[in-house]
């Protein structure tokens, strides 16, 4: 069965988060789009805008030194929405992560995410990482 | 398109639940069942085992309730199910309309396995039900 489009969208995504092109990156956004990250931990909570979600990204790859790496195991998608499983792995100082995050995407017509959640497998470890 | 066997699974479980059968989860999950449920609220935590699960499934459809969930989409592979759907909760005359997103990991048996609960709106959320 040949890939849904929103699933070719999403892994499109992930390799440019992945090489670090923001600007091409920005485009898959909405600029009202809403970002949930899931935890307890001083990353955690509600990002509002596109400008909000990329200062976050740009949190991440400051903390990690640009080395977080998202790898899809299994990605979904219908004609309004998208999930991804997705393996994490990042260094920070002498903390190793290595976890799989379930995603989860709105996305409308035009292509564009509008709203996303992300969990984890052990949000313990994920907690701990950047805490 | 034949709707695949782990979405029919989930959307079973979202109409035994609005006529509040929780009876039928218990052949749906696997035994060593995982339940997370975010958020800083009464339910938040992670509830390992389908007895345990069952608990706080009772738990929350007995305390919550009267609550309705409204299936959005439901999206499906061998391995895994995302649903996302409106939960809708009434109480002491307040409605609260939040969208859920419930990854989950389906197991080789089609048992569900792993799950998340997580609001769009995880504030206004724990803040009803605190």
């Amino acid at each position: 069965m040949a890939e849904h489009p929103n699933a070719g969208l999403i892994r499109e995504a992930i390799s440019l988060f992945n090489r670090g092109e923001w600007d091409a990156y920005r485009e898959y956004f909405t600029e009202d789009v809403v970002w949930h990250v899931g935890g307890d931990h001083p990353l955690s909570g509600d990002y509002r805008g596109r400008d909000a979600i990329f200062e976050y990204f740009e949190k991440v790859r400051d903390l990690t030194g640009g080395g977080l790496r998202s790898e899809p195991q299994d990605i979904l998608a219908d004609d309004a929405h998208g999930g991804v499983f997705t393996r994490v792995t990042a260094d920070r100082d002498d903390r190793h992560l290595d976890v799989v995050l379930a995603q989860a995407y709105r996305i409308n017509p035009d292509g564009k995410f509008t709203e996303y959640w992300a969990l984890a497998d052990d949000q313990d470890a994920v907690n701990a990482f950047w805490s | 398109m034949t709707e695949h066997p782990n979405a029919v699974t989930v959307r079973r479980c979202a109409e035994a639940w609005n006529s509040g059968r929780l009876d039928v989860f218990r052949e749906y999950l696997s035994e060593d069942a995982v339940m997370h449920f975010a958020g800083t609220n009464a339910m938040s935590g992670t509830y390992r085992g389908r007895d345990a699960v069952m608990d706080a499934l009772a738990r929350l459809i007995q305390g919550w309730g009267p609550q309705h969930i409204e299936v959005e989409a439901i999206l499906a592979s061998d391995d895994h199910v995302i649903s996302f759907y409106h939960a809708i909760s009434e109480h002491d005359g307040k409605t609260l309309d939040v969208v859920m997103a419930q990854p989950m990991k389906v197991n080789a048996e089609g048992k569900l396995a792993e799950g998340w609960f997580i609001a769009n709106d995880q504030r206004a959320f724990d803040q009803f039900w605190s």
